[in-house]
């Protein structure tokens, strides 16, 4: 039988990070993304795909660009994404696997691939694309979904910079062309005629598009909405992702040695802890940089001069065994973690922390006492136990080479179920 | 039928201190001298729901109940 690549991995830090201060502890990162001496400093070379965006703005402009944005996070509008959205692609996608099934009666599929064609649906609801419905539009609307996200991290791309800003600009204008442009006219007929008072506020859509052009301001330039809907299609897809390939690859790990809890995969609670862990431990935003607005000193001591570009290595930090116990490099779907989110600073922290975390991990978070939603993580994981995902044995999961992230570029799967 | 009225808190362990709730909510959320989120008024009144609600989506760290 093939081996298999190991589960947890040391990696460098990428090269447009060195020579920068580093800090790698939770308390110092959290110190640093908490305080009002920093600014942002990601996203230097992705600023074609993101200027201006939520990503790369601060103080009053983010908070005047997130209190816009913040209505398409609320709880209602988590419910009907999780409902109306995702529940039933994952459904259609899974059925649609059936249609593959090998010569030996087995379904087998790319759970990369996968994930990314569940989470085509939400991504276009939540930032406003219309025409995402038939299998081929789904999947040219997925692809390009893919391409950008390449843009997005050029930063940690193994490729020539250049050449991948380039290449995925020209895509950009495409996606432009066969899906932006038709879904920002459809909405600005629909705004004019709110504003004429022939439709009522409650009948516009419920997407960053149609906030964005009902809000407008004249600081903006025309390039702006495609730049933060790339943002929104981006980090909509990309975290879950990310993280699911690493939370099935663990569990696979655990059951080996922990077999009495093979069959707890069909408990929700239990893949929601376990989702957590994956999280934590695989960060799909291994590092950001901040740069200090004046000389600080942090509570530990360390200095940083006035404009210094510091980068906070959340990697380490998230295995910090002063917040998340001895075993912190392990995973383990029974941690409890009291003082921080089970997911440490996956998400981020301060201002910036990812507005739409709650998609990802739903709004009944064990530390949010909440209800409501249970999340992209948890829903796609519970189907795929359902369906009964393996990992192929004779086809090993392999780590993408494409970029310094820790992430699958195969997850080759069987669906025992199906 | 019960109580109905804003019972407002605020989690201090997932409180980042960004602010924002005192900005859309002065009457009920104070920034403090330790960075946190406090409640000045822990059941306003119904006129303070739509600020209370807003607060509670657009705290980055969702630390707001109510």
């Amino acid at each position: 039988m093939p081996t298999r690549e190991p589960t947890i991995r040391e990696m460098p830090p990428p090269p447009h990070i060195v020579g920068l201060q580093h800090f790698t502890t939770y308390a110092e990162i959290d110190e640093i993304l908490r305080s009002r001496n920093f600014r942002q400093g990601s996203h230097q070379e992705s600023q074609p795909f993101f200027g201006r965006s939520l990503l790369t703005i601060d103080g009053d402009e983010h908070f005047e660009r997130r209190r816009l944005e913040a209505p398409l996070f609320a709880k209602a509008a988590l419910e009907y994404y999780e409902h109306t959205e995702l529940i039933p692609l994952i459904g259609k996608t899974l059925e649609e696997c059936r249609d593959s099934r090998g010569d030996d009666g087995v379904v087998r599929a790319d759970l990369c691939v996968l994930l990314r064609t569940m989470l085509a649906r939400i991504a276009a609801a939540t930032t406003g694309i219309d025409g995402v419905d038939t299998p081929e539009r789904t999947t040219a609307f997925r692809e390009y979904v893919e391409q950008l996200g390449t843009g997005a991290t050029v930063e940690w791309s193994t490729e020539d910079h250049e050449e991948v800003i380039r290449r995925i600009l020209a895509v950009r204008d495409d996606f432009d062309r066969d899906f932006f442009a038709s879904s920002v006219a459809r909405r600005r007929a629909l705004i004019e005629q709110f504003h004429r008072g022939e439709i009522e506020r409650d009948e516009l859509p419920v997407d960053l598009i149609t906030m964005l052009y009902l809000h407008w301001n004249d600081d903006w330039d025309d390039g702006l909405p495609i730049r933060e809907a790339c943002l929104f299609l981006v980090a909509a897809t990309q975290t879950t992702t990310h993280s699911v390939p690493h939370l099935i690859a663990h569990l696979d790990e655990w059951f080996e040695s922990h077999p009495e809890d093979r069959a707890r995969v069909a408990d929700r609670e239990y893949i929601k802890r376990a989702a957590h862990e994956a999280l934590r431990l695989h960060l799909p935003s291994p590092a950001l940089l901040r740069i200090a607005n004046e000389d600080v000193t942090l509570g530990n001591g360390k200095t940083i001069a006035t404009n210094e570009r510091v980068a906070c290595l959340f990697t380490p930090a998230n295995r910090d065994p002063e917040v998340f116990g001895a075993d912190a490099r392990e995973f383990n779907p029974y941690r409890e973690v009291t003082t921080v989110k089970p997911w440490g600073l996956t998400f981020g922290g301060g201002e910036h922390i990812c507005i739409g975390r709650t998609l990802v991990t739903g709004l009944s978070a064990r530390t949010d006492n909440d209800e409501g939603t249970d999340g992209t993580l948890v829903n796609i994981a519970s189907a795929l136990y359902e369906a009964g995902i393996e990992i192929d044995p004779d086809d090993p999961p392999t780590y993408t080479e494409a970029s310094h992230h820790d992430a699958y570029g195969r997850f080759p799967i069987l669906l025992t179920k199906l | 039928m019960g109580d109905e009225r804003l019972h407002v808190t605020v989690d201090h362990q997932q409180c980042q201190g960004v602010g924002y709730c005192e900005r859309v909510a002065p009457r009920v959320f104070r920034l403090g001298d330790d960075a946190l989120s406090h409640v000045i008024d822990s059941h306003p009144p119904e006129s303070e729901r739509d600020a209370v609600e807003e607060a509670a989506t657009l705290c980055p760290s969702r630390a707001i109940r109510y």
